[in-house]
């Protein structure tokens, strides 16, 4: 760039031109910035502000909370769109007992919310053993919903409604159910009372049912 | 020896009356010595907490536990050991730079002696659980106070003192970094520290919630920039270029390098906080300040390494410029990694992962300690008058240093990615692959094995650097050889050189004024006038502040109300110190980001109006164990005790600590009337009812401990209610529920 700046001493060697500032034996050398860390640095600057301009302002941008609000309701459609209209009567949740695709995806969520105090297999801990053939608070499918749904204060078992949707309880409730009987090895002692079976009823009919069934 | 005075000084300088001083050297030795010690504390301490996190059982009490020593390790490695590096290398290159003894030797004691008591200050009340509970800025009230006195009175007067009454007309880059490093450290202290006594110990900060996030992150980036980033570009800009005796690269990238690094690293601390309930405006301004500041960065680091030219064939045998060209090269991988992880989508990966830990240690471990060290060696010889012991000791510390530095980052990135990818992992059904979270942390086990193999290396190098400045200090002469310099005082009468002619052959008159302004001769003007200096040097940190700090203040839209949203009662706030001070933020974070992995997991995401009684926000920044911002009423009384008392009991292969001591320990009830005080000062409504906030409290415990005893269906149970543990179950069980009740009538016609 500078062939012979007038504020170097004049002398230098072959990595630049000296300036004539010495600071404790440091001397500097005239050297030019860089031409590539120029550009990047220019280009982050230009980068930036249309980023802002793009992202905030323009029609093409999004918000992060719509785009999570479109996450969650497309996972909803994929997963729980034929399940619209059930409501938590013991034969609704009975006929979903058997289903494979929400009873595999009610047991991930089991071991996320439920395992802390009822273990991942239902064996029981702080919570009782869900796994036997006696109850504490339920004698139906449809009681298990409303404890889920609203808890057991004095028993310590929160309220999930807050937390889950009504068909996720009503799968919850179909979940639970199911694991009645299972008698996992190492389960807590038996609390509470033996109730009648759960009625038996045909397995609800899905299209996603077909359509797995060909895949 | 390169560092005695030349005589051709005087011919440069303004000719005024020749002058004789002494540089103060034995200030420079005490530093450094305290350098060493507390870098022993900060890596022992370091090596202890990683090996707690292998190994649980090693959680000892409640002074020993990893929610108490982690601040510890951090306060001791940045404030001590880096510290104290930094003053080291202040005072012994600036009174070489000045050509001056330090303005006065009673400051330099008073700051070295003071900087010292606030460091075993910290080391006596973190451990004690006696904290802020902000990161990084742990200490209480009057600690907070005496930093502010060392740091900006004592040091800040013996500096600028110093550049006043130099003899040396232009001031060189180290000293901008200097100035800069002192000017925004006090700033930011200050600001971020001030907080409303409730007790000799205890206060809470002016700012809640989302705007103490916002503070608190301001301060936590631009502590790393201005206490771990601008004050080592001075050390490097002084030391590397004497150790190699070669030029300065390019002055103009100084300029350039430095005014953009000390504008822009102002603006980027939102990108901690991205997906938060920090206003996106707040993400968006770190994420772009960050990626500008790639660049300006790297300005050092080229400085750094361009400056080897023509002395890379010393590298291979002079272990000083060993230590300078590794640490330069991970200054330029962290500071290349930095602007990364502040993009969304990385950072949406990263956040809260030992991604960050990994980061974070490049920086300290690679750049801030082999810096350190380089300097140390450097400085070994000179201070004490004699060789360096052995040359080959501080080749192997160096090769010990690195191995273990490698050996630290490459399995805590590995940890941090592997956590991060699992926690938004999603199976066919789209429920969680990895539903429990500590499946997520029992993986990370091998890689936290070779973390503590990769520390105890880098402990085991400081004890050969240890052998080494004790045996080269035994070699000492029996008295330091105190050499007198001379030069010319400065003259008032001095007339800057001409501007240069514009080097463009055919432009417009603005072209040619252009060119020549981009020649810097201005620039050259100010670095002979210090306190102007600083003055622009303020003007930037601050006017870069102002732009981000008032909008978050003044734009009521950046937290909208709740109406639901009520302040803590007094059993709450106190359970909430006993959060804070057993360091639970350490490792839970109480912030849900809006990503499907993470409502799934915890709960609805969070919302900025859900803080706004937070003094201070938890909102962490590492989840060694799960978020608890909905943990309220997520679990039973009697499940919180049992967890609290023996973790692995309830969740098998946890890591957390036990907590079953605060079944005995007893809560201060009466003490909780300053608390409640305090908060009303703070704007907190807590109504008329407030001044029998001790009864309220025992009526709650009472309440909560007879619920526990049902719960277990163990009656005596119920007599726990005067203790720690009930009060620390009354606050988790109201973290986060608020916002599904339903509002107050009062709240009514709003909106």
């Amino acid at each position: 760039m500078s062939e012979q700046p007038s504020n170097t001493n004049g002398s230098g060697d072959a990595y630049g031109d000296l300036l004539d500032h010495e600071y404790d034996g440091i001397h500097e050398y005239d050297n030019p910035t860089p031409g590539w860390w120029h550009l990047i640095f220019i280009g982050a600057v230009l980068f930036a502000f249309p980023y802002a301009v793009f992202f905030h302002w323009s029609p093409m941008g999004w918000s992060i909370h719509e785009a999570y609000d479109a996450e969650v309701a497309a996972h909803t459609k994929k997963m729980f769109g034929e399940l619209t209209d059930i409501s938590p009567n013991d034969e609704t949740i009975a006929s979903l007992m058997g289903n494979e695709k929400f009873m595999s995806a009610m047991q991930g969520t089991f071991a996320t919310k439920c395992a802390s105090c009822h273990l991942a297999s239902g064996g029981g801990m702080v919570g009782p053993n869900l796994t036997d053939d006696v109850y504490k608070n339920v004698k139906s499918l449809a009681e298990i919903y409303t404890v889920i749904d609203q808890g057991v204060t004095a028993a310590g078992m929160p309220a999930w409604g807050r937390q889950l949707s009504d068909i996720e309880i009503i799968l919850m409730s179909a979940y639970v159910g199911s694991l009645r009987g299972e008698n996992v090895a190492g389960g807590k002692g038996p609390e509470g009372d033996a109730i009648a079976p759960w009625p038996v009823v045909a397995p609800m009919k899905l299209e996603s049912d077909n359509a797995e069934a060909t895949s | 020896m390169s560092d005695s005075i030349e005589p051709t000084a005087t011919t440069t300088s303004g000719g005024g009356q020749m002058e004789s001083f002494v540089y103060d050297d034995k200030i420079v030795r005490m530093f450094m010595l305290a350098t060493f010690i507390w870098g022993v504390v900060a890596f022992l301490v370091g090596v202890i907490v990683a090996a707690q996190l292998a190994f649980p059982q090693l959680n000892i009490g409640p002074w020993l536990s990893f929610g108490r020593l982690r601040p510890l390790h951090t306060n001791a490695a940045i404030f001590a050991f880096a510290g104290n590096g930094v003053f080291t290398a202040v005072y012994y290159s600036t009174q070489r730079l000045c050509k001056a003894r330090m303005f006065s030797d009673l400051l330099s004691k008073l700051h070295f002696w003071g900087w010292q008591l606030i460091i075993v200050a910290a080391a006596l009340t973190i451990p004690l659980g006696i904290t802020t509970g902000k990161e990084y800025a742990e200490l209480e009230w009057p600690i907070d106070i005496a930093i502010a006195v060392v740091w900006a009175g004592f040091f800040g007067i013996n500096f600028i003192g110093t550049l006043i009454k130099r003899r040396e007309r232009h001031m060189y880059v180290a000293l901008w970094f200097y100035i800069a490093s002192l000017v925004a450290v006090s700033v930011l202290h200050i600001f971020n520290s001030l907080a409303i006594p409730a007790s000799f110990l205890k206060s809470y900060p002016v700012y809640a919630g989302v705007q103490d996030a916002f503070i608190q992150w301001w301060y936590g980036h631009n502590a790393v920039a201005f206490f771990l980033t601008t004050p080592f570009l001075g050390l490097m800009y002084y030391f590397l270029p004497k150790a190699a005796n070669r030029p300065v690269f390019s002055y103009r990238l100084s300029i350039i390098h430095f005014w953009s690094l000390v504008f822009i690293y102002i603006w980027a601390g939102p990108h901690h906080l991205h997906y938060t309930a920090l206003p996106v405006w707040a993400s968006t301004l770190g994420m772009l300040f960050s990626v500008m500041l790639w660049m300006p960065s790297w300005g050092g680091m080229i400085n750094g390494l361009m400056t080897l030219r023509g002395a890379w064939n010393k590298v291979t045998t002079d272990p000083v410029l060993k230590f300078f060209v590794v640490g330069v090269t991970f200054y330029g991988m962290s500071t290349f990694e930095g602007p990364l992880l502040s993009v969304k989508t990385v950072n949406a990966l990263s956040h809260y992962t030992d991604w960050t830990i990994a980061h974070v240690h490049a920086g300290t471990l690679g750049w801030n300690g082999f810096m350190i060290f380089g300097m140390m060696y450097w400085l070994l010889p000179r201070l004490f008058q004699t060789p360096l012991y052995s040359v080959k000791l501080a080749t192997t510390h160096f090769w010990i240093g690195t191995i273990g530095i490698l050996l630290y980052v490459m399995s805590i990135y590995t940890a941090g990615i592997t956590q991060g990818l699992m926690w938004r992992a999603f199976d066919q059904n789209g429920t969680l692959a990895y539903p429990d979270f500590v499946e997520t942390t029992l993986r990370l086990m091998p890689m936290y094995w070779i973390r503590i193999i990769g520390g105890t290396l880098y402990l085991g190098g400081m004890a050969l650097l240890g052998w080494n400045f004790f045996m080269t200090w035994k070699n000492r002469p029996s008295k330091y050889d105190e050499p007198v310099n001379q030069a010319p005082a400065l003259t008032k009468d001095y007339t800057d050189p001409q501007n240069p002619p514009s080097r463009l052959s055919a432009n417009t008159d603005l072209g040619h004024k252009g060119d020549v302004w981009l020649r810097g001769n201005w620039h050259r003007r100010w670095e002979r006038l210090p306190v102007r200096f600083t003055v622009w040097v303020v003007i930037a940190v601050v006017t870069a502040s102002l732009f981000e700090a008032i909008p978050m203040f003044l734009i009521r839209s950046n937290v909208p109300t709740i109406a639901s949203v009520m302040p803590y009662t007094p059993l709450e706030l106190e359970g909430r110190d006993i959060y804070i001070a057993e360091g639970c933020y350490n490792c839970h974070s109480q912030m849900i980001r809006p990503m499907r992995a993470e409502t799934v997991r915890y709960g609805e995401y969070s919302k900025p109006g859900e803080f706004v009684y937070d003094h201070p926000f938890q909102w962490g920044s590492r989840r060694i164990g799960p978020d608890l911002a909905r943990v309220g009423g997520k679990y039973s009384h009697q499940w919180h005790y049992e967890h609290l008392k023996n973790p692995p009991f309830l969740i098998e292969g946890s890591i957390m600590p036990k907590y079953g001591w605060m079944e005995t320990s007893k809560v201060d009830f009466e003490g909780i009337q300053a608390k409640i005080n305090a908060m009303l000062m703070l704007g907190v409504p807590y109504g008329a009812e407030i001044d029998t906030a001790p009864e309220i409290a025992r009526e709650q415990a009472k309440l909560i401990a007879s619920e526990l005893a049902v719960q277990a269906n163990d009656p005596p149970l119920a007599e726990i209610w005067d203790t720690k543990m009930i009060a620390l179950i009354a606050y988790l069980q109201r973290v986060g529920v608020d916002i599904g009740n339903p509002a107050p009538e009062e709240a009514e016609g709003e909106e």
